[in-house]
């Protein structure tokens, strides 16, 4: 496709939650999303004008800024874009009209910097018209035009638009004038009474009115209750990690059988070629497979937390969890990205990349991996029915609970201890502005789900594909491919790899085959139940059968000596392995793609690796003295 | 005179002095500068955050944050 070359570009700029995001989807057609608590657009959304308003420019969004004098990762970003292209730019200032006072001091910061402004007032409708300041007075005091911006029905942005195309600045008007004993505030303020006619009513109905909405927010009564509050929120955190769990299953069911199909039919329309049969159905669709196997989860934790963010919700959340977070040198905004991870830690990192501390974010990108992701399931399913194989199914519940526990808690620590390395901020400060509750719009929900879903697809996806054909080559070749696949696998690259390691293997008591499932379990960590499957050639029977199976072999498989391979101690270094270890290649690929260094990725790769087999050796080893 | 984290809910005061230069720009750009006056309008438990109500709308603020801020509520 052509790329398209645009000659002119139209930039928002505004405070956070000033309404930029919903001026954006007026403007180039819902390709963005809404914004309801500062930080959360690290990148800058770009958009096509549409077609309606026969202009041929590029839209910009920008994350939300306070002045030119930047304090945040995201403020730095806009000011940085701001800076580009100055002379084909078009510069809408987007300001909350219910508080304008304090955001026009923005307006006369980028006057001074020379910028070609035009002014979008957007929350006019939740205040009353006799109320509001008049846009015609204001853009005379101002020299430039100002437009009135209806954000729920768009009423405003096609004279926008005229303004923008027609709009000619006036080399004279530069530089506005304030009287020396004024701040800026105060002169902000007095342009504001101006713009209210300087009629006392006027001007008090307008202050009343508003801090009557900031006012009249019964939710809050409930959703920041000192008790009450934090019941609801883990409440509503229990019903999206649910959704996630058991909304997505079915859909990603759906996805490995329509895969398991299409490798079956190209398996067999490419008999002929035995070897590229091979590489494109086991290699090339199941690594396609394997990226958009996660996209559900994606999709559906999107909707959940753009839900909770348009309606107002999440701004509260970081609220509820700011305090208990800030004592280990978080902030409330993390929790969600760090609990989504018990559900799977892909989507998880793609929701802490919008997190504006880069320390923070750094932080949150080691620690996320620490909890227990759902591919883990079936691993310690497999691993606690050995221990308590034929006992009652509580221990193994119990323990299924504690390890899930333990796993937020290592996240936890590991945090904690990340703050050596990622030094804190001398005088670090909080201050969030909680927006008003808003009724959410489910065009906006679903296209940040999709867009959310096509960003990984589009930017975790190639590193993702590219690992999990590699790993697959490796497990497969280069023995011949008509040979059975127990056979193939067993005198694949991998396992010959297994074997030279097995004398580290040991060390946490397990053999050179287990060491192979545990190198092919880096393609998923479920991946290791699958590998146990092969090795031991256990292929007959339904799933259930298949697991008894695999259960009772484990019970018998001994190492070279005679002596039996899976002991409670064996087993349970292998689960403090699968809890340290970063075994999941999506999971890097992920990690490198978001904080954008190969280096950070690497080092948490191997970190966490190594961390993982000595606290496995030393459990083993430790066990075994009893 | 006081720090806002020692304010009760329900109160009123004046913004009175802010020790700390990032804090001070900050809350100028949101609209909390001095001689504004603020409510406290609740406190989360175990030291968390305050919510607060200024003439341009509502905050929540770290306790750590709200002890660098001398309000006057006479």
């Amino acid at each position: 496709m052509k790329k398209q070359i645009f000659t002119k570009s139209i930039f928002l700029i505004g405070p956070p939650n000033c309404g930029k995001s919903t001026l954006f989807n007026w403007l180039t057609g819902f390709k963005s999303r809404v914004l309801n608590y500062p930080g959360s657009t690290v990148s800058l959304s770009k958009g096509t004008l549409l077609k309606k308003y026969n202009y041929f420019a590029e839209v910009i969004d920008s994350p939300g800024t306070y002045s030119l004098d930047p304090q945040s990762e995201d403020e730095k970003i806009t000011i940085q874009a701001l800076s580009k292209n100055k002379k084909s730019q078009r510069i809408v200032l987007v300001l909350d009209i219910s508080k304008l006072e304090v955001q026009l001091p923005l307006f006369f910061k980028l006057k001074k910097k020379g910028y070609s402004i035009i002014v979008a007032l957007t929350m006019s409708d939740i205040l009353p018209e006799n109320y509001q300041p008049q846009a015609n007075i204001l853009s005379q005091a101002l020299k430039i035009p100002v437009i009135k911006i209806k954000g729920l029905t768009g009423e405003g942005v096609l004279d926008l638009v005229d303004a923008i195309k027609t709009y000619q600045v006036n080399p004279q008007d530069f530089p506005l004038k304030i009287k020396k004993d004024l701040s800026l505030l105060e002169h902000c303020k007095k342009i504001v009474n101006q713009s209210l006619k300087k009629n006392p009513k006027k001007i008090q109905g307008f202050k009343k009115e508003r801090k009557k909405i900031f006012l009249s927010q019964k939710w809050d009564r409930l959703f920041l209750h000192p008790k009450f509050g934090f019941f609801i929120f883990m409440g509503i955190m229990f019903t999206l990690f649910c959704s996630i769990f058991w909304l997505a299953t079915p859909f990603m069911d759906l996805i490995d059988e329509f895969f398991s199909w299409l490798i079956k039919g190209t398996n067999q329309a490419l008999s002929f070629t035995p070897y590229i049969a091979d590489l494109v159905s086991h290699g090339i669709l199941a690594g396609f497979g394997s990226v958009l196997v996660f996209v559900p989860q994606i999709f559906i934790l999107f909707i959940g937390i753009s839900l909770l963010e348009d309606t107002g919700y999440l701004a509260r959340a970081v609220c509820l969890m700011d305090g208990p977070l800030s004592k280990i040198g978080l902030s409330g905004r993390s929790f969600i990205p760090f609990l989504s991870g018990y559900a799977c830690a892909i989507p998880s990192l793609l929701l802490a990349k919008n997190i504006d501390s880069q320390r923070e974010r750094k932080m949150l990108f080691f620690s996320i991996p620490f909890m227990s992701c759902s591919a883990r399931l079936p691993v310690y399913a497999l691993l606690l029915s050995f221990i308590f194989y034929k006992q009652a199914p509580w221990k193994a519940a119990l323990s299924f609970t504690a390890i899930y526990i333990a796993s937020f808690l290592l996240g936890l620590i590991s945090v904690t201890l990340l703050n050596f390395f990622f030094k804190k901020e001398k005088n670090e400060t909080f201050l969030l502005d909680l927006p008003i509750y808003r009724k959410p719009s489910l065009l906006k929900i679903l296209n940040r789900a999709y867009k959310q879903s096509k960003h990984y697809i589009v930017k975790a996806g190639p590193p993702i594909f590219i690992l999990s054909v590699l790993i697959w080559g490796l497990t497969h070749y280069p023995a011949s491919p008509h040979l059975p696949e127990e056979q193939r696998v067993s005198e694949s690259l991998a396992a010959q790899i297994g074997l030279l390691l097995e004398p580290f293997f040991k060390l946490m008591g397990m053999d050179g085959r287990v060491g192979f499932a545990l190198i092919a379990a880096f393609v998923a960590r479920e991946v290791f139940v699958s590998a146990l499957l092969l090795i031991f050639m256990i292929t007959k029977g339904g799933e259930d059968t298949l697991m008894n199976s695999l259960l009772q072999t484990m019970t018998t498989i001994t190492h070279q000596d005679g002596s039996l391979m899976f002991t409670t101690a064996s087993v349970i270094s292998l689960i403090v392995f699968f809890m340290f270890s970063l075994q999941c290649i999506s999971t890097s690929a992920v990690v490198y793609k978001e904080s954008g260094s190969l280096k950070f990725a690497v080092i948490q790769f191997l970190s966490l690796n190594i961390i993982a087999y000595i606290l496995a050796v030393l459990c083993f080893q430790t066990l075994n003295l009893f | 005179m006081k720090f806002l984290s020692q304010m009760n809910t329900g109160e009123t005061a004046k913004i009175k002095d802010i020790i700390q230069v990032n804090i001070l720009t900050r809350f100028r750009e949101m609209g909390l500068t001095i001689n504004s006056s603020v409510q406290l309008l609740g406190k989360l438990p175990f030291g968390g955050n305050l919510i607060i109500l200024s003439d341009y709308g509502k905050y929540t603020i770290r306790k750590q944050t709200a002890e660098k801020i001398k309000v006057d509520s006479s």
